[in-house]
C-alpha cells in the first residue's frame, strides 16, 4: 500500500526469528492494533489460529474484545484451552491477556450467565456497578491505573493513565495477584493482574500511547530477562 | 486544590498504594485533535463552505502521535474517491484513492483511540472502518435518514463504537437546526431532540458540531453545547469554533467529555501541550500527555537502505529516460488556472479553488484588502502585547529574534520592530553561501543602518555542496539546505540564547496560496517546516549519504519540543499584524535607508527586489520548479501583482509565458559549485517532470499545456 521508502512507522526491525511473540488470533477487530503496537516497540509477532502453532511458543499474548462466552467458545472449539493450560502451567510459558483476554484468564464470568474461563488466575469476572450518573457502563476512556504491588508490568510503580473500554471487571480471589487498580463507582476495581508468569491488563495498551507501549515494553524486558525472547 | 492533584504517585521504592479522594469514576475528559480530510489531504474548513489545503495527513498525524494526544477524530469530507497527491518530490506518498486507504496508513502511526466519520452509510462501511484501525465510527447524514442504522450499529459493534455527529446551525431567530449532507440540507430537526433520540437508539457518544462557528476561531457555541450535555447521559464532544487555548476550559466547564478542534492544532507550535497547559491552569483535570513520545519520535525514522535505493532508482531513470512523464504522449489530467490571477491548479504549493474557479490566494488577498484600518490598529496592539510579554525585563538578552536574509522584508521587519515599535531585536541569518553581491551588501549593512546586533551563521561549504547535490537528486531541489536552514537556525539559536520570540516576515503560504484565513494567525511550527520547507525530509535523512554525519548537520537540527515548550517559544509572522505591501515596503526601504535593489535584471522574473540572498532561488532552483510543474517564480510574482492591482491578467500572461521557460545563467555557477555536468543535470531534472503537466511529442520534445492569452 505504501511505497518503499515510506518509513515514518519503521520500527527497529527484529534481526532474528527467536525474537517472536505468539499472539492468539480470535478474529477480533483489534488484533491489527495489537500487532502494530508490538511492531512499534521492535518485536515481531506470529498471529496464531491453531493450537499446533503454539508448539514452539516462548511467550504468548491473548488479546480480545467482545463477549466472554463467544471468545471462550472459540478457544474451546479450536482446542486452545487445554493447550494453553498445559503450556502455561506445565511448561511455564508466560502469558499476557489484554482486555477480554485478561478476563478469560479467570475461573468464570458472570457476563450473560455463568461461563467457565481458563482458570489460570483465581477470580471471577463481574459486571461494573455504577453508583451515580457519572459512572457510565461501558467504562470508556482514559483512567489512571494505580499500581498495587511490584510487578513486571509496572516496574516503576508510577500511576499512568490508560485507555479503557469494558463493562465487566476481574474480581481477584487472591489479592496478591492484583497488579493495579482504578476507581469505578464506590469500588477500586482490578485493572491489571499478575500471578507468576501469567499477567493481564483490562485496558488497551495498544491504544494508550506511550503509557501502553511502555507497559508492553516492560513486559518484553521481563521476558528477555527470563530468557524467553 | 483539585482532588486529582493527590492522585500522583506517592511512593518511592516500596509498593504504591492507591489514594482515591473522590467517589466519582475517574475517566478523564479528552482534548481531541480533529483532522479533516478531502481527497486525501488535510484541509482547513470555514463554515463548511471554503476548504483550504493544509497538507499531508501522515505528517500531521505522526506529529500528533509524538504529542501523545488523547484521541484522534478523522473526518473525511471528500465527495469522490480521487486523491490528489500532487507531487513526486515529497517524501511521504501513499497509494490508494479512498479515505479507507488513508485510514490504514494512519493506523500504523496511531496508538490512540481513533474515531472516523464521513460518508458512513451502512453496517458494511462501519465494519470496514473498524477493521482498518478505527475504534469508533461516526454517523451523521445516514443516521438522520435512517435512525435504525444507529441501533443496528450499536447492536453489532457496541455503543462505545457508535458515535453520532450532529451538524447544527444557529438560525437568524436564535433557534438551532440540524443539517445533513455537510451542512447543505436543512432537516427541520432540533439538535436536542435528535441527540436524545440518537442516545436512546444506542449512540455511545454525541459530537455536537456548530457549523456557524466552524473555522471562525470565535470559540465554541457554549449555549448549544450545554443544551446537549444537559439532555443526554452519554458523553458529549464539542466541535467547531475553538481558536484560542482559552476556549477549551470553557467547553469542559460546560460539561463536555471531549473538546475537539481542527485548525488550532494545525496552526501553532506545540499547540496540544499548550492547550492542555491552559486547561490544567484553569483547574480542568486532564490526562497528562508526554510531549516527546518515546515511541513516536518527532523526527521521522528513515531507513538508510531505502534512501540509497531511491537515489539509485532516480539515477537509473535518468540514465534510461524511463519515468512517468516520458511514457505518455498526452497528459492524464488537464491543468486549469485561476480565473483572476495566473495560478495553476497543479501548483507546487497547496492550493484550492472555489466554485467560480477563483484561487484561495486571490480570495485571501481580497479578504486582506477588505480589512479596515481599525482592524490593523487592533492587530498592531496584539503585536505590541506579544512584544511586551516576551521582551527582556532586565536588558540581559535581546527582546526578540528577527530572522533575516537581508532582503526587503528583512529590512522592513527590522525597521518596524526597532524604529517604529522601539524594541531591541537580535538579527539572525542563515548564510547558504549563495548570496548575490547586492544581497550580501544589504545584509552586512543592516547592523549599521538599524543599529542592531546581528549573527550570521555560515555552515561549512563542503557540507553545503554535499547537501546541494544530494537534495537535487532526492527531491529535484538543490535549495533544501536553504529552505530548512533559514527555518531552523534562528529558532535553534533563539532557544539556545533563551529568547522566546522569533519574528518572521510574511507567511508564504498565506500570501501566495491563501492557505489560512486572516483570523487564524498561523505561527511557525515544526510541522510546517518539515512538510513544506523540507518536503518531508528532515536533516537525519541525509545521515550516511556522501559521508554526512550528525555533527555536520547541526544547522538543520530543530530544537527539541521540551526546550521550546519550557521557553514558551513563539514564532510569529509580522504579516498577520501589519498591513503588508511588498512593493511599497521596498520603496520605503530604498528611500529611507538606502536599500539596494538589483541593477541587473533576473533571468526568470521581472521583479528586481526579491531573493537577493540566494542567486539560485530565482534562478536554477526556480527553473526546476518549472521543469516539475510547468511554471515558475514569474507566475508567483504576477499573481501577487495582479492581486494588488499592479498588473492586468493579460499583461501577466505575457510575462509568464516569456519568463517561466527561461533557462537561467546561474545554472553554470551551480554546476561548477556542485561538480555536475549539464547533461547529468538535465537528465536527472527530467525525471521530476509532473506527468499531469508534461508530455513528449512525436519528435521527443517536451510539451506542456500553457496559459494562453
Amino acid at each position: 500500500m505504501c511505497e518503499a521508502g515510506f518509513a515514518l512507522s519503521a520500527p527497529s526491525s527484529p534481526d532474528s526469528g527467536c525474537l517472536m511473540l505468539h499472539v492468539i488470533d480470535l478474529e477480533n477487530c483489534n488484533l491489527g492494533s495489537v500487532l502494530r503496537a508490538f511492531d512499534r516497540i521492535g518485536i515481531s509477532t506470529t498471529p496464531v489460529r491453531e493450537p499446533a502453532q503454539l508448539a514452539d511458543a516462548k511467550a504468548i499474548v491473548l488479546p480480545g474484545v467482545g463477549a466472554f462466552a463467544a471468545s471462550m467458545g472459540k478457544l474451546d472449539e479450536r482446542g486452545f484451552s487445554p493447550v494453553l493450560r498445559d503450556l502455561v502451567q506445565r511448561d511455564g510459558v508466560p502469558l499476557l491477556g489484554i482486555c477480554l483476554g485478561m478476563q478469560l484468564l479467570g475461573d468464570a464470568s458472570e457476563e450473560h450467565g455463568i461461563h467457565a474461563g481458563l482458570g489460570l488466575v483465581p477470580g471471577t469476572v463481574k459486571r461494573l456497578r455504577p453508583v451515580s450518573r457519572a459512572d457510565k457502563v461501558p467504562h470508556v476512556g482514559w483512567a489512571d491505573a494505580v499500581p498495587a504491588k511490584e510487578s513486571y508490568l509496572f516496574p516503576e510503580q508510577t500511576v499512568s493513565s490508560f485507555y479503557f473500554d469494558h463493562s465487566y471487571h476481574f474480581d481477584c480471589d487472591d489479592s496478591p495477584d492484583i497488579a493495579a487498580r482504578t476507581r469505578f463507582g464506590d469500588e477500586e476495581i482490578t485493572v491489571a493482574i499478575q500471578r507468576g508468569h501469567v499477567a493481564g491488563v483490562q485496558f488497551h495498551p495498544e491504544k494508550s500511547q506511550d503509557a501502553g507501549l511502555d507497559l508492553l515494553s516492560a513486559h518484553l524486558h521481563w521476558l528477555r530477562g527470563k530468557g524467553r525472547l | 486544590m483539585p482532588d486529582w492533584i493527590f492522585f500522583r504517585p506517592i511512593s518511592t521504592g516500596c509498593a504504591a498504594r492507591a489514594v482515591f479522594r473522590t467517589s466519582e469514576s475517574m475517566v478523564y475528559p479528552r482534548l481531541i485533535p480533529c483532522v479533516l480530510l478531502k481527497n486525501g489531504l488535510i484541509v482547513r474548513s470555514e463554515r463548511f463552505e471554503t476548504h483550504q489545503v493544509i497538507g499531508n495527513p501522515i505528517q500531521t498525524i505522526s506529529r500528533l502521535s509524538s504529542w501523545n494526544v488523547d484521541e484522534l477524530f478523522l473526518i473525511d469530507i471528500s465527495t469522490e474517491d480521487y486523491h490528489d497527491l500532487r507531487r513526486d518530490d515529497l517524501h511521504v506518498r501513499y497509494q490508494g484513492s479512498s479515505a479507507l486507504d488513508v485510514l490504514q496508513e494512519i493506523a500504523k502511526i496511531c496508538f490512540m483511540p481513533l474515531s472516523f466519520g464521513g460518508r458512513v452509510r451502512s453496517l458494511e462501511d462501519i465494519s470496514r472502518i473498524l477493521k482498518a484501525g478505527a475504534d469508533k465510527v461516526s454517523l451523521n447524514s445516514a443516521a438522520l435518514a435512517s435512525p435504525d442504522l444507529v441501533s443496528e450499529a450499536a447492536r453489532e459493534f457496541g455503543n462505545q463504537a457508535t458515535v453520532v455527529t450532529i451538524d447544527t446551525k444557529r438560525l437568524e431567530d436564535g433557534r438551532y437546526e440540524v443539517f445533513a449532507d455537510a451542512g447543505r440540507t436543512a432537516t427541520g430537526r432540533d439538535p436536542v431532540d435528535w441527540a436524545r433520540e440518537a442516545a436512546g437508539l444506542g449512540a455511545g457518544e454525541i459530537v455536537i458540531q456548530a457549523i456557524h462557528r466552524d473555522g471562525s476561531a470565535e470559540g465554541y457555541d457554549i449555549e448549544l453545547v450545554s443544551r446537549i450535555v444537559n439532555a443526554v447521559d452519554v458523553p458529549v464532544i464539542a466541535l467547531g469554533g475553538a481558536g484560542r487555548y482559552q476556549d477549551f476550559p470553557l467547553a469542559f466547564e460546560a460539561g463536555v467529555s471531549g473538546a475537539a478542534a481542527a485548525n488550532i492544532f494545525n496552526f501553532f507550535e506545540l499547540s496540544y501541550g499548550m492547550a492542555k497547559k491552559h486547561c490544567t491552569e484553569a483547574g480542568i483535570r486532564l490526562r497528562e500527555s508526554r510531549l516527546e513520545s518515546v515511541w513516536s519520535p518527532r523526527e521521522p525514522k528513515y531507513a538508510r537502505g531505502d534512501a540509497i535505493a531511491r537515489i539509485e532508482a532516480r539515477l537509473e531513470a535518468a540514465r534510461t529516460g524511463d519515468f512517468p512523464a516520458a511514457r505518455q504522449n498526452r497528459p492524464t489530467r488537464t491543468v486549469s488556472w485561476c480565473t483572476k490571477c495566473v495560478y495553476s491548479s497543479l501548483s507546487a504549493t497547496p492550493m484550492a479553488f472555489d466554485e467560480n474557479g477563483v484561487c484561495m490566494g486571490c480570495k485571501t488577498a481580497a479578504a486582506r484588502s477588505d480589512i479596515p484600518a481599525e482592524e490593523w490598529t487592533r492587530r498592531e496592539a496584539l503585536l505590541k502585547d506579544l512584544l511586551e510579554r516576551y521582551k527582556s525585563r532586565d536588558g540581559m538578552r535581546p527582546d526578540c529574534v528577527i530572522a533575516v536574509s537581508g532582503g526587503k522584508d528583512s529590512w522592513f521587519q527590522t525597521h518596524y520592530i526597532k524604529n517604529v515599535l522601539g524594541y531591541n531585536p537580535l538579527l539572525i541569518t542563515y548564510n547558504g553561501n549563495n548570496y548575490t553581491d547586492v544581497g550580501w551588501r544589504n545584509l552586512l549593512r543592516m547592523k549599521e543602518v538599524f543599529d542592531v546586533d546581528h549573527i550570521i551563521y555560515s555552515p561549512r561549504v563542503d557540507v553545503l555542496k554535499k547537501l546541494n547535490r544530494l537534495a537535487f537528486k532526492i527531491m529535484g531541489d538543490m535549495n533544501w539546505h536553504a529552505h530548512v536552514g533559514i527555518n531552523t537556525v534562528p529558532v535553534r539559536l533563539a532557544v539556545q540564547l533563551g529568547i522566546p520570540l522569533v519574528i518572521w516576515g510574511e507567511h508564504g503560504y498565506m500570501d501566495l496560496c491563501g492557505q489560512f484565513a486572516m483570523t487564524d494567525f498561523p505561527e511557525m511550527s515544526y510541522r510546517y517546516r518539515l512538510e513544506h520547507f523540507g518536503r518531508g525530509y528532515d536533516w537525519n535523512y541525509f545521515l550516511g549519504l556522501e559521508g554526512l554525519e550528525t555533527k555536520d548537520l547541526i544547522a538543520w537540527q530543530y530544537p527539541r519540543d521540551q526546550e521550546m515548550f519550557d521557553l514558551d517559544l513563539r514564532g510569529i509572522y509580522l504579516g498577520n499584524y501589519v498591513d503588508w505591501d511588498a512593493n511599497q515596503h521596498t520603496q520605503q526601504m530604498v528611500e529611507d535607508y538606502g536599500f539596494e535593489v538589483s541593477r541587473e535584471p533576473f533571468d526568470r522574473t521581472y521583479r528586481r527586489m526579491s531573493n537577493l540572498d540566494d542567486m539560485h532561488e530565482n534562478g536554477v532552483h526556480d527553473y526546476l520548479k518549472y521543469v516539475k510543474f510547468g511554471y515558475g517564480r514569474c507566475t508567483d510574482h504576477c499573481c501577487k501583482d495582479i492581486r494588488s492591482g499592479k498588473l492586468s491578467r493579460g499583461q501577466a500572461i505575457e510575462l509568464v509565458n516569456h519568463y517561466d521557460p527561461v533557462r537561467p545563467r546561474d545554472l553554470y555557477r551551480w554546476l561548477d559549485y556542485a561538480g555536475m555536468s549539464e547533461e547529468e543535470f538535465d537528465r536527472i531534472a527530467d525525471t521530476f517532470r509532473d506527468p499531469r503537466v508534461w508530455w513528449k511529442d512525436a519528435d521527443g520534445n517536451w510539451q506542456r499545456t500553457r496559459l494562453e492569452p
